[in-house]
């Protein structure tokens, strides 16, 4: 893969690379520390799987084509208690739960008798970090053939225990059935030590798992696992781990982006009581046994830094400086047909420009590490979205071996893609070194606005060519930054040409639920508006009529079904001051199609009164979290569509705050309703970003109906919009 | 509410509120006089952060005071037990519970009292505890998301989170449920519109607003238990 992210994967075709997610890094060997398996599971069997090559490396680890290993993935417990590991982690976004439903589907076990292991690199086996949509589609049939390996072990050894045919044994509720009337065989028997000579054993790689048609954990309504800890305030997560003496640390930041500390007296700081200070190059951080203390400390110290600041383009002049540092190579362009041809020949051409501004995930828990070192031994509790990606971050910048440092992830406050990278981990790990303590930083909201990276901004340039009869005949769509996921044409046009341009974007950028989904999405759905209104056609009828797929036209026949869509365009004709849109998309194998209707207030601004959104991602696992991760990511979607933005000024953010970045809150939740389309017979994929991209299309369409004025930057500022 | 005292010249606050989600709109513009801490910062020519520092009450306070200080005892009830602490008065109590005494249930969003992810209840009453100094909570009674429920019971406000699944990463939770748990102490009957104006303060990054919202209409409909798997 290019690091421009244009070359199409080869495992699944649907998935557009991300150039953001693509990570140069080292190839990373697993080892497995064996110390460590007997101190967390102690006595019981470890089961291990043949793992090939994990698909989504390019985009959640690093390096790829690692060949096919060994690695522990189960451990069964005298009790009968069975552990799954898994370097996935939890952000909210609800892989524990469902991982462990997975698990207890094939080993036919109550979800209460699995346990979860995920992201610690001293256990298990290594199946990428977690991004782009990839638990689902790939970690859930990973652990699902290693639970059905086990049960099949099972099984097997029942079978030679009590002279039965195998293929007459089944297995329920964790006890083998069809043995002899009195005879017992679970897994907990599995453990037991008359049995361990049975297991040494190659498991079979082609073990067939269960069919979605009889599935009775998985597609069943499954509340969050960890539910009870959350709601009691027990949950620990990275910013609530406590170790032994531990310290707090905080960190010198430059006062604006690409400032270089030429000078910094640390002396009054190191007289300060219990405080460690540290100059490492750039680095200058403070230990303290509070953060308070680290933080007078540090404050203290800045007082008299100076530093040389570095030119830095504004928000204001973000979307000219994107364009005018655009890439003139034309190596990323896809064409089908030829729509220049097309272009000439057409009855009417449109062309517009589309702007979608840097945005940030802001979780509700920042960025936050501890880190400990004990005889040249890390460990690092801290909250990534990509433990292995951490751990070799901290290899390369402490000079040491990998087998030397451990990352655990306890389950995080949020992610949404803004989690891939290890900077707060390495921080701490300094400190730490120096301090000769454990150390803990939690950044700040502020930092974390202004130091973590953002969703990237974007100019995308689209043109539409009509024939006479309003048949759409050349499409051109060009992205400048923002990425090219999702910019390929979903309808049926014969000539078309999408091209992603690489820029020198002035923010430190990364992934994000969709990430450019979204902006494609918005410029080719509102346009798709334009052109329908200047073939004079209904926009639902437009896009039929240049049929997307079928599984696309499905969410946007169910999702305009339920709003009600022919009356209601119908209607709102003669309506005044409200409107409706709509928009629809596809992405990570996944589809979506949103209704949205709007009103404008008496004072001339507006509000989202309701959306409808249609989705479908295969064969639903759990109902209750993908309505959760549906309604959750159109709430989002709010955010970005209406109101979020980062603005910067010499260097500096001027909204590092949640009092001036407004993300979406209890009130701004529109009426919302979600279809959500069961399709039983096709693999089940992810389902945490794609519901995004809909809604702001859908808002910027629906406002065109209602004012007749054309949305094309995001966010949908009140200025832009207002009816003459 | 914000403090005045020292000698500098005005600073213009605006503040921004959104009604539903209509955009934004000026509501007032404040013009608060003498902000030490501001004139402070803006001498200073190199301050230790980028952005504009958040206007925090609390770090307005804490900065006008020397940087020396000594460590004063609190004391204070917590969670129903006398407690005694020795800190810098100047600290929020969010740090002196979260880095003195454990108790890490009460969580950190944001510092300016915007996500209310640090709610506990002062004297029964929600109170962001980012914006909180120690020193402030002395002599008060206070109660974390720890020293809800009985005998391993739940309280009724977490067991309806539990029941509608209103959470996802559940980072914002304690908070949320600290400043209902508040509400229905003062007014037993406090209903749907004044909950959703209370949690319109907090924020759930993860927006899982829809089942938020289902916990508290069953909390204004008297809170009927509903089955659930655990």
């Amino acid at each position: 893969m290019n690091p421009h992210g244009h070359s199409r994967p080869t495992e699944m075709e649907f998935t557009e690379p991300e150039r953001y997610e693509l990570h140069e890094g080292p190839f990373y060997h697993f080892e497995i520390n064996r110390r460590e398996f007997v101190g967390v599971l102690g006595a019981g069997i470890l089961i291990s799987v043949a793992m090939p090559a994990v698909a989504q490396r390019a985009r959640g680890g690093g390096g790829g084509g690692r060949p096919v290993t060994l690695a522990e993935r189960l451990h069964i417990a005298p009790d009968g208690v069975v552990t799954v590991m898994t370097s996935k982690v939890e952000v909210g976004q609800g892989s524990r739960t469902q991982l462990t439903q997975a698990a207890a589907e094939e080993l036919t076990l109550p979800v209460a008798r699995v346990r979860l292991i995920m992201a610690d690199t001293a256990m298990g086996p290594d199946d990428g970090g977690t991004a782009g949509s990839r638990t689902t589609p790939s970690t859930v049939p990973a652990i699902r053939k290693a639970c059905a390996a086990a049960r099949q072990l099972l099984i097997d050894t029942a079978a030679s225990a009590f002279s039965a045919d195998a293929k007459s044994l089944t297995v329920r509720d964790g006890k083998v059935q069809g043995l002899p009337a009195g005879k017992e065989f679970g897994y907990a028997d599995l453990a037991a030590e008359s049995h361990r000579e049975a297991l040494k054993r190659e498991v079979a790689p082609n073990v067939s798992v269960s069919d979605a048609a009889q599935w009775t954990i998985l597609g069943v309504e499954t509340p969050r696992v960890s539910g009870s800890d959350i709601v009691g305030g027990k949950h620990r997560y990275p910013s609530d781990i406590i170790r032994p003496g531990m310290l707090y640390g905080k960190i010198l930041r430059a006062p604006s982006f690409g400032a270089q500390l030429l000078r910094i007296d640390l002396q009054a700081t190191r007289a300060m009581e219990g405080v460690t200070a540290v100059q490492d190059g750039d680095f200058v951080g403070f230990a303290a046994p509070n953060s308070f203390a680290a933080e007078q400390a540090r404050d203290t110290a800045a007082k008299g830094a100076e530093w040389k600041t570095k030119a830095h383009p504004s928000s204001d002049e973000l979307y000219t400086h994107l364009r005018t540092t655009a890439s003139s190579g034309r190596s990323g362009r896809n064409v089908k047909g030829t729509p220049e041809d097309a272009f000439k020949t057409a009855a009417k051409k449109l062309r517009e420009s589309y702007h979608i501004a840097y945005i940030q995930h802001a979780p509700m828990e920042p960025r936050a590490a501890v880190a400990e070192w004990k005889d040249d031994q890390l460990t690092v509790w801290t909250g990534s979205q990509q433990p292995a990606r951490v751990r070799g971050d901290l290899a390369q910048a402490f000079r040491i071996g990998q087998d030397k440092i451990r990352v655990i992830v306890p389950d995080t406050g949020g992610g949404f893609g803004g989690k891939h990278s290890g900077e707060v981990a390495v921080e701490a790990a300094r400190l730490a070194k120096a301090a000769q303590k454990p150390v803990c930083i939690r950044w700040t909201r502020e930092e974390e606005f202004t130091w973590a990276y953002f969703r990237p901004a974007g100019v995308i340039d689209v043109a539409g060519a009509l024939d006479e009869t309003g048949k759409l005949i050349g499409w051109e769509h060009v992205n400048f930054n923002s990425g090219a996921s999702a910019i390929a044409m979903p309808y049926a046009v014969a000539n078309s040409a999408t091209e992603f341009k690489n820029c020198d974007g002035p923010l430190r950028s990364g992934s994000y639920r969709a990430l450019a989904s979204t902006a494609n999405a918005f410029a080719r759905e509102s346009f798709m508006d334009e052109l329908a209104a200047a073939a004079g056609v209904d926009p639902l009828q437009f896009r039929l009529s240049h049929p997307p797929s079928d599984r696309l036209r499905a969410v946007l026949i169910a999702a305009t079904d339920r709003f009600g869509w022919k009356k209601e365009w119908k209607n709102n004709s003669t309506r005044q001051k409200t409107g409706v849109g709509l928009a629809c998309g596809t992405e990570k194998g996944s589809y979506v199609a949103t209704c949205a209707r709007v009103e404008i207030n008496p004072d001339g601004s507006y509000k989202v009164v309701s959306a409808v959104t249609a989705f479908e991602c295969g064969a639903i696992q759990n109902p209750l979290n993908l309505q959760a991760q549906v309604d959750g990511c159109v709430a989002m979607g709010l955010g970005g569509a209406l109101r979020e933005e980062m603005r910067f000024k010499d260097g500096r953010m001027l909204n590092a705050s949640f009092r001036q970045y407004r993300v979406p809150r209890l009130k701004d939740l529109p009426e919302l309703d979600t279809v959500l389309l069961n399709r039983k017979d096709l693999p089940s994929v992810g389902a945490g970003e794609t519901p995004i991209i809909g809604i702001a299309p859908a808002i910027a369409n629906a406002l065109f109906n209602a004012v007749q004025v054309r949305i094309r930057s995001l966010p949908i500022r009140n200025d832009q919009f207002r009816p003459a | 509410m914000i403090e005045s005292g020292g000698q500098s010249s005005g600073f213009l606050i605006v503040i921004f509120i959104f009604s539903g989600n209509d955009g934004i709109k000026i509501k007032s513009k404040i013009t608060i006089k003498n902000q030490k801490l501001i004139a402070t910062s803006s001498r200073t020519p190199v301050t230790p952060s980028l952005a504009g520092r958040s206007v925090s009450r609390y770090h307005h306070r804490c900065r006008r005071r020397p940087v020396l200080a000594m460590n004063k005892t609190i004391e204070f009830k917590l969670n129903g037990q006398s407690q005694r602490v020795s800190s810098d008065p100047r600290r929020t109590l969010l740090d002196v519970l979260r880095e003195d005494l454990q108790l890490t249930g009460t969580k950190y969003g944001c510092g300016e009292g915007q996500c209310r992810a640090c709610t506990v209840l002062l004297d029964g009453k929600p109170v962001a505890s980012c914006q909180t100094s120690i020193e402030e909570a002395g002599g008060h009674s206070l109660e974390t998301i720890e020293g809800l429920g009985r005998d391993g019971q739940l309280d009724p406000v977490q067991e309806v989170f539990l029941q509608e699944q209103a959470l996802q990463c559940g980072y914002c939770v304690p908070g949320l449920v600290m400043t209902l748990v508040g509400l229905r102490r003062a007014n037993a009957r406090v209903n749907e519109a004044e909950m959703v104006d209370a949690l319109n303060r907090h924020i759930c990054r993860c927006c899982g607003y829809v089942n938020i919202l289902k916990a508290v209409r069953r909390l204004a409909s008297g809170s009927p238990k509903k089955e659930v798997v655990r």
